[in-house]
This record gives C-alpha cells, structure tokens and sequence, in this order.
C-alpha cells in the first residue's frame, strides 16, 4: 500500500524554521582550553616515557608525531563542533543543533522534561559559562545538554523550564 | 483485615526458601568447582576435607537462612507513605518506597515455593533499579491483601484498576500459547542467543577444568585433537552443534513460556508462563512504549509471531521491563495490537531507505572488515584459511541485501513504525504520544539528495530509520510536534 501523494499541508510550525542561537563567541576559548587540557596529558606521560625508556627512543618520533596529528584533528573539530552547536527555544519546545560532518537537531517538548540541571566545569565556571542539562523520562541517550551559556542566562533558562514544566503541567 | 502498618514477618516455612535461594546462589557461582570436585572425590585423599567442608556449608547455610527470615520484615509507614522493608544479617538494610511510586505488584511461584505453598511478592517501581521490594515467601491470602494495600495507596492507579487487579486475578484468558506453538517457536528462534549461551557454558568448564588437569593430561587432549583434525570432523561437529542448538532452544523456550496465557483485565493484560516457576505480570497499555513484531521466515510460513514489549522503566534496567511473547498467531496479535492501541496501527505513509544506505552498509559491514580480515590472513598464512574472507561475504553480503529490503518507515500521526533486519524482521511500533525527544540528523553532503534519518525517544528505549525521504521525515516530525505539545498527551 504504497502512498506518495504530495504534501501541501503547511499549517504545522515547521522547526527548521527556527533561528538558532549560537553560542558565545568568547565561549571558544572555554573549548580549547577544555581539549588542550585533555590533550596534554597523554603528551606529558608520551614525553615521560621518551625520556625514562631508552628502548622507546627510536621509534619514539614516528608515535610522537602520529599523536600530534591525532591531537591537531581532535582541536579542529572541537572548534568547527562550537560553531555548528546552537540552540533554541519556541513557545512549547527546546531545540538543540550539533555535528560536524552531520546537522543534528534534537527536539524536547516542555511537557516532556523531567527536571533541568546546571553544571560548571572547571574551566568554564572560571570564566562565568554554565552548562544547561535538560532530562527526559527517555531511555539511553534523549536528554539535550547545551554547553557555554553565560551563568546569569543559565539561571534565566533554568527558571524558564521550570516555570514551563510548571505550567505544562497544570 | 491484617494490619500492614505494624511490621510483617514472611512464613515462617519460607526458612526452606531462603535456605534453597542460598545454595542456590552458590551453586550458580560455583558449579563448575561442585563439579570437579566429584568428579576427583575419588582420587587422593581429599575425601574427609570435601565432606567436613560440605557439613560445615550445610550448617552455615540453615543458620542463615534461620536468620534471614528472622531479620526480614515489611510494613506500610502510613505517615511517610511508604512501603518499609528491613533485611539484612550481618549489614542491615531499610528499603523505602514511596507508595506513589509503585507502578505494579508481582505475585509469582517457583517450584519450590509451590510445594511448600507461598509466594513471591515483587513490587515494581518507576525510575529505579533493581529488585528492591522482593517478599521471598509470603501466604497467599497475605500476598493479595498487602498487594491490593500498596495498589490502593499508590496514585499512579485508579481506584478502578487497583480493585479490578486484586479481585479478578483469574480472569478469562484470551491467549493462550499451545506447547505446539512453543514448539515452533524453539525450533525457528534465537540460535544466536542459544550459540551464545552454549558458548559461554562450555567456556565456563574450560576455564575451571584448565586449573585441574595437569600438563600430562593436557597432551593427551592435543592428541585427541591431532587424530580428527580433517575437514570430515569438522562437518560432524558443525552438524552436532547445529543439533545441540536446535534441542537447547527448545528445551530452554517450553521451560520459560511453558502455559503462556494472557488474560483481560478491564483495562490491563495478565500474562502467566513459566513451567517450573510461574511467572505472572501485569502489562498496563498505558505503560507500553515500544512493541515489536517480529517474523522470520520459516516463522511468516507457520503463522508464528513473537511479539516484544518495552515499557517504560528505568534505563538501568531495560532487560527487566522487556516482556516477551514467544508465539501467537496473526489473528492473536492483531487481537492483542486492539487491545493495547484500540485499533490496528495503520500508516499513511511508507518510505523507503535510499540506495546510500547499501552503500554504507557494504562499506561498514563488508569492504572494512573484508581488507581487515584479508591482512590478517595474509599474515598468518594457515591451512584453510584462505576461505574465511569468502565464507565472510557469502555470510554477509545477502544479509546486508534483505536488510536493504526490508528495510521500511511507515509514518502516521499516531503511529511511527520502523521494519529492519535480514533473517528475523521486526517491526517496532512506537506510539507518538510516547515521544519524549525527536532527533533528526542528516550528513551534510546528503542535503542535496534530501536524505537524513530520524530517532524517536521514548521511556522504553529509542528507535531509528537511516536516510531515507527526509522532507517527509520533517513534516511527521512538525505534526507529532503539534499533537505533543497542543494536547498535552500522556506518555505513562
């Protein structure tokens, strides 16, 4: 029973009409400083071993440089990952956008959120960013996280969905 | 009217049933070792420490059965409206529910606890784990009133339900899986699971008989092996196991669904299987969120299908919350699909997957491990084994085509639908009002040829449909949207 007839019904709100707000400019440097701390510790213990295993020395260029091109490709997505992550809200529902090589959009309608989370890093708590974490009764993976959110917006979002949550369910 | 707000003991006979779940426990661990040790009773002088070794377990074994029976009670904290359960012998433990939490009550029986006349009481909340509200022997009459007690209390229940539950446990059943069927069933289901299980078993005596048999027993193994290494055993073997499999999966399918009935309850379904132990569980339509058909094709044939339900649960423990159906006919399903959705799911729209989508799956299923397995093969270089990239593809390759095949999204207002899989082909079925987050996702080279793929979340786990008509895919997406957040529909 196949069908195809076409669709000309447009009288549902379409998301991908919606504008996306990106993150912070200034956040970037969150996410550098985020994925060069993580990468250096494997090129510190890569050096410690060079320097305390002679048998490890003469192969120790070819690891050495396998590892930085790993590295340099891990920082470059990272960075094109920060310019495609973007978020939105609409009357009724959360939006999220990520990927590199894909567009993902992620949609959580308000009356499905269990509760909102704020979460600091190390590194972003210090220079005033916030992680907004939005739960889902969802098994596995359906929970939305938007990273780099300036703290006082964080609250303001955080507030939001619970007075939407609140409403949606009255 | 007994009163569940004072503490509780079990039956003071459940003694026998702690004691058995202990040994039980520990022959589960160890039955490997138990094995052995028989099987060496015999040899050395091992005899007087295997028997004292066996008194003294027997020993510790009733005392603490005795003692967890002593320390296990269970009461209704009405001021806290809670359900209470204090365990423990040397570590005690207080296990508290909340009473708004409880989402079902199992009354089920083994074999043991039908002999000596109790039940198991199993009380099944929402958003944690485990078994925590676990009664191990309780009287019967005891089991329905502190279930009927708990239903009551609980809020996520109407009043309507909650007596309906205690006061028809038997009702009319309107399934009912002949041993035939099961038979069917054992026969054309589950080999890999099965292989996998044979597997494990013989790898589990493996393992224990390698710390026993000394090197000179090990040669004479090797020469055994030396002797019928030719392509002839190898037949006989590969037959044997076919054998072995087949009867496993049949003995394995009678014992669990052995008498599986399903029966009404005004607005929930009773199912009852098990040979040696009963099992028995409450399915409510509204806690349902994914449920999967699934046909292959000796089964399409016979007029068999199983039929999987996932419900909402905790993410820990997702095992638990998947009921299976192993055997019913098109007519019983369908009957069992009205039940549960009030009418057939019907799709108004059927989309194919896009030829990229054998392409990618030849290149992550085929060419990628087939250069892989090729160098390796290359660099071993043993007898025979030349044939294993061949054997790979001639495997593979018709898999990744029926796959192709079968592959389908059917899309409704009401209904997603995704049908996937080579030999055994399911079909899930996901209700949009279980919808908890949509994700729509499409590679960025892909824009052009308007293909993407889509993944629904529900509390019963996630389904997806890879590349396919994504405008379509969108504007379903717009209109569940639409229906979620206008109506304000419940997903539990």
């Amino acid at each position: 029973m196949f069908t195809n007839s076409q669709i000309e019904d447009t009288s549902f709100p379409r998301f991908e009409e919606v504008t996306f707000t990106d993150l912070p400019g200034k956040y970037l440097k969150v996410v550098v400083l985020d994925v060069a701390l993580i990468l250096l510790i494997p090129t510190v213990g890569l050096l410690a071993v060079n320097y305390f295993v002679d048998d490890f020395r003469p192969y120790f260029l070819t690891v050495f440089l396998i590892w930085i091109a790993i590295a340099v490709y891990a920082m470059i997505i990272s960075i094109i990952g920060f310019y495609r992550k973007g978020y939105a809200f609409r009357e009724h529902d959360v939006l999220y956008r990520t990927g590199v090589f894909a567009h993902i959009v992620r949609v959580i309608p308000f009356n499905r959120i269990q509760h909102v989370a704020l979460h600091e890093g190390p590194i972003s708590r210090f220079f005033g960013y916030a992680r907004i974490k939005i739960y889902t009764a969802g098994a596995g993976a359906g929970d939305i996280s938007i990273p780099g959110i300036p703290k006082e917006t964080a609250q303001q979002i955080k507030q939001l969905l619970s007075g939407k949550i609140q409403t949606e369910l009255e | 009217m007994i009163d569940f707000t004072r503490p509780q003991r079990q039956s003071p006979i459940g003694v026998i049933v702690m004691f058995l779940d202990t040994a039980k426990d520990i022959i589960k661990n160890l039955w490997a070792f138990i094995l052995i040790v028989f099987l060496r009773y015999n040899q050395g002088n091992y005899k007087i420490y295997i028997v004292g070794g066996l008194v003294s377990l027997l020993v510790l074994l009733i005392v603490g059965a005795y003692l967890r029976y002593r320390n296990f009670t269970f009461f209704i904290d009405d001021e806290n409206e809670e359900f209470v359960i204090n365990h423990g012998t040397l570590s005690k433990t207080k296990t508290a529910i909340r009473l708004e939490k409880i989402q079902q009550v199992n009354i089920s029986q083994s074999l043991v606890q039908r002999l000596i006349g109790v039940f198991s009481l199993e009380i099944d909340t929402a958003g944690s784990n485990d078994k925590e509200g676990v009664i191990r022997a309780i009287s019967h009459p005891l089991a329905l009133a502190l279930k009927s007690r708990l239903l009551e209390e609980s809020k996520n229940i109407s009043a309507g339900e909650a007596i309906d539950q205690t006061v028809a446990e038997v009702g009319k059943s309107f399934i009912t899986i002949s041993t035939w069927s099961l038979i069917k069933t054992g026969l054309t289901s589950n080999y890999l699971r099965t292989v996998a299980l044979i597997f494990a078993f013989f790898f589990t005596i493996y393992e224990n008989v390698q710390g026993f048999i000394n090197e000179e027993e090990e040669q004479n193994i090797g020469n055994y092996v030396n002797v019928g290494s030719t392509l002839q055993t190898l037949a006989v073997v590969v037959i044997l196991g076919f054998i072995i499999v087949m009867v496993v999966n049949l003995a394995r399918t009678i014992l669990q669904y052995y008498n599986f009935s399903i029966s009404r309850q005004q607005r929930s379904l009773l199912l009852k299987f098990g040979l040696f132990t009963t099992k028995s569980t409450i399915v409510r339509p509204s806690r349902v969120q994914i449920l999967t058909v699934v046909q292959n094709f000796l089964q399409r044939k016979t007029d068999l299908t199983r039929i999987r339900i996932s419900q909402a649960g905790a993410e820990h423990d997702v095992h638990k919350q998947l009921l299976e159906i192993p055997g019913c006919s098109k007519a019983e399903k369908d009957a069992l699909l009205n039940l549960l959705y009030d009418s057939l799911p019907e799709a108004e729209m059927e989309i194919r997957p896009n030829y990229r989508k054998l392409i990618q799956s030849t290149v992550l299923f085929l060419i990628v491990p087939l250069s892989i397995i090729i160098g390796l093969v290359n660099w071993i270089s043993l007898p025979y084994l030349e044939y294993v990239p061949w054997i790979y593809t001639a495997l593979v390759a018709p898999m990744l085509l029926f796959s192709y095949r079968n592959s389908r999204l059917f899309l409704s207002d009401r209904f997603v639908m995704v049908r996937s899989g080579a030999w055994d082909v399911s079909l899930e079925i996901v209700e949009t009002s279980r919808i908890q987050a949509v994700e729509v996702s499409q590679l960025l080279w892909h824009r052009a040829a308007d293909v993407g793929s889509l993944t629904l979340y529900t509390a019963g786990g996630a389904i997806t449909f890879w590349l396919g008509n994504f405008s379509a895919m969108r504007h379903y997406v717009d209109r569940w949207l639409y229906k979620i957040e206008s109506s304000n529909a419940n997903w539990m």
